[in-house]
């Protein structure tokens, strides 16, 4: 019998030679006892077989079964956010108008200067206002904490330098609740593919901030924004001092009324007076030539001021002012001086740069990139209550996050301080505002869908004080006009 | 997944993943089996028998699978199921076309090994476990000694030997049963 079987399995394995198979298959067809054996033996593997088979199956089946249900979960799962979707859109607008209300509110995105620098030495930018700012890229880290070690980074810089950039860029002036005054206020980023990057530890930024208002003592205030979007500011021990002008008083332009001066003593008396510079009078020739950096030195900012004409004032005899020379004057002193002074279109140039020239800090290290701020505290310390109603009836104590009551109303209410950089949020019926000074208030709001504003200049004196906000409707897209101050 | 792709599969001997394609089709066997008074688990088992037909019959050499998968696998399960229902009237099989005369005998022949598969179930689980190590995965006696510590690989072949013979006895037994 065992030889049968290795017979039929040497069979089934095709391992028999030709003539040993035609002798098989002729043996199966004459051979009744050996056809049994032969089909039982074949049942018996066909058996086994089936066992495997099955096992493949069962696996099949589960595996079917297993991407079915993956399948159907993912239709559920795309069904479900579809369908959050369209309520959200369909049947939330409140809380969509809250936050396109908010996100209309804010135009910092448009205030961002881009600068792609190559990082292969230390860099150096400056914005549009002034602000210059010194890097080292060998400073720089990841979030993940991971060095920065690419070719190319992006400096995204906000130069916010008078309260309108404030408002646009939603931008409070508050320390913790303290009001602040602005002396500006900056936001730097770095980035490298699109990701933030971050000063390493105990290392800094250098940067210069243009001086944007008379106010002296100003310090550095680190800003982060809340999670409602408004911006809170801590203060640093980083204090700001002036930078001093370098000023060269350039001798061709320094232009002197004959007529007041011969009260004086003519113009080289003058002349004394103006003798201030440590460098002297220098031509337009001597200033390009020492100083080749300076490409145009009528628009140089920091290190030309000409003074086209000069008062002097009677009892200190010192300058006490400045005024426009006319044509005729401009075209005497030419001749006197060969024409090497300016003409009055010239002049008038120069008076115009003049006037638009900055003053800077000296420059200062900060640890940490975002938003900084010059600020200094409020010092108005004579408050008044003043209780806030509105034609809407709604209730301006409900507008905080933590209790915020229905998605289909939302307001974002501004005060502007009209003499001093101070941006202020109104999130209560009740505020304290300083008395006898002139504030706007610029309220914007949304009731079901509909977009209303409400601004009005308000000056308070007296002790008890009611504000009646009567909103109108607007349109959402005059946003930014509606904002202008 | 098209009949093509899948056929290709068999080709490749990717029977798992052509068997996961074709359970595309079970829930319309699933029907069938339903309508004729069956319940969820014999469709199961009978879609079960029909693939294993199907795997056998792509197997042979001179099979041509003529129609599509679901064709063929409706027409395997009809049979599987009246074969399983004992439904066949004489006038029935009298009527058979010989594309169907030849399913019903691949339906029969499959049960047979249905019985034999059975008697091998009901081996101790190292019979079980030589046999497939011999049969299906082909490995040599000294593979299987050294595997199973058996002394030799004469012993190994002895037990192989032992462990088949039973499997027909209980195979026979069986057969024996279902005749009577």
């Amino acid at each position: 019998m065992e030889t049968y079987i290795d017979l039929i399995n040497a069979y089934l394995d095709k391992t028999l030679s030709n003539s040993e198979t035609i002798a098989l298959e002729n043996r199966l067809k004459t051979d009744v006892e050996f056809n049994i054996v032969y089909n039982e033996h074949l049942a018996i593997l066909k058996g086994i077989e089936r066992v495997e088979l099955l096992k493949d199956i069962h696996k099949a089946r589960k595996a079917y079964s297993k991407s079915k249900w993956l399948k159907y979960g993912a239709i559920t799962v795309i069904v479900l956010f579809t369908t959050l979707m369209v309520w959200l859109l369909v049947f939330n607008n409140g809380n969509n108008a809250k936050n396109e209300l908010r996100e209309s509110l804010s135009f910092e995105t448009e205030m961002t200067q881009s600068f792609n620098v190559s990082t292969d030495s230390i860099i150096t930018i400056t914005g549009k206002k002034g602000t210059q700012i010194t890097i080292n890229p060998d400073d720089l880290k990841f979030d993940s904490g991971k060095d920065f070690e690419g070719k190319n980074l992006t400096i995204e810089l906000i130069e916010l330098t008078n309260k309108q950039d404030l408002l646009l860029a939603n931008a409070q002036t508050i320390s913790n609740g303290e009001w602040l005054v602005s002396g500006g206020a900056f936001k730097i980023d770095i980035k490298s593919n699109r990701k933030s990057l971050l000063l390493k530890k105990g290392k800094t930024i250098n940067v210069v901030f243009p001086k944007n208002t008379e106010e002296e003592n100003m310090q550095i205030f680190y800003g982060n924004r809340t999670q409602n979007g408004y911006l809170n500011w801590e203060l640093t021990d980083i204090k700001l001092r002036n930078k001093e002008q370098f000023v060269i008083f350039c001798k061709d332009t320094t232009i002197i009324d004959r007529i007041i001066t011969r009260r004086f003593g003519g113009v080289e008396t003058y002349r004394t007076f103006l003798k201030v510079d440590t460098l002297g009078y220098l031509t337009r020739d001597e200033i390009v030539r020492k100083f080749s950096e300076i490409e145009n030195p009528h628009n140089q900012k920091d290190t030309l001021i000409i003074y086209k004409e000069c008062l002097i004032d009677n009892k200190t005899g010192e300058i006490s002012g400045y005024s426009i020379l006319d044509e005729a004057h401009i075209t005497s002193m030419n001749k006197k001086y060969n024409n090497s002074i300016l003409t009055v279109y010239d002049s008038q140039r120069i008076n115009d740069n003049y006037t638009k020239q900055k003053a800077f800090y000296e420059s200062i290290d900060i640890s940490r990139l975002g938003w900084v701020n010059i600020d200094q505290y409020s010092k108005i310390e004579d408050k008044i209550k003043v209780n806030l109603t509105n034609n809407l009836d709604f209730n301006f104590n409900s507008f905080t996050e933590e209790v915020y009551p229905e998605d289909t109303v939302w307001h974002e209410t501004y005060l502007i301080d009209n003499e001093s950089n101070t941006i202020l949020n109104v999130n209560s019926s009740s505020i304290e505002l300083p008395r006898e000074k002139l504030f706007t208030l610029v309220s914007c709001c949304i009731v079901n869908d509909t977009f209303y504003v409400c601004r009005k200049a308000i000056k308070f004196s007296g002790d008890d004080n009611d504000l009646f906000l009567e909103y109108k409707k607007r349109n959402k897209h005059q946003i930014k006009s509606l904002l202008r101050l | 997944m098209s009949d093509d792709k899948i056929m290709e599969l068999f080709k490749k001997d990717k029977r798992e993943k052509a068997f996961k394609a074709l359970y595309k089709l079970h829930p319309r066997i699933e029907k069938l089996v339903l309508s004729k008074g069956g319940t969820k688990a014999d469709a199961s088992d009978v879609f079960q028998e029909a693939l294993i037909i199907l795997y056998r019959n792509l197997q042979k050499s001179d099979f041509k699978l003529t129609a599509s998968f679901y064709t063929y696998l409706y027409s395997v399960s009809r049979f599987v199921w009246k074969d399983t229902q004992k439904q066949f009237s004489k006038q029935e099989l009298h009527d058979l076309e010989s594309e169907q005369v030849s399913i019903l005998d691949a339906v029969l022949e499959e049960q047979k090994y249905r019985f034999a598969e059975q008697a091998f179930r009901e081996l101790g689980e190292r019979c079980q476990q030589l046999l497939q190590w011999f049969y299906i995965k082909k490995m040599t006696f000294k593979a299987i000694a050294d595997s199973m510590q058996f002394k030799s690989e004469k012993v190994a072949k002895n037990q192989k030997y032992k462990c088949l013979q039973k499997a027909k006895d209980i195979y026979r037994t069986q057969a024996k049963t279902v005749k009577s």
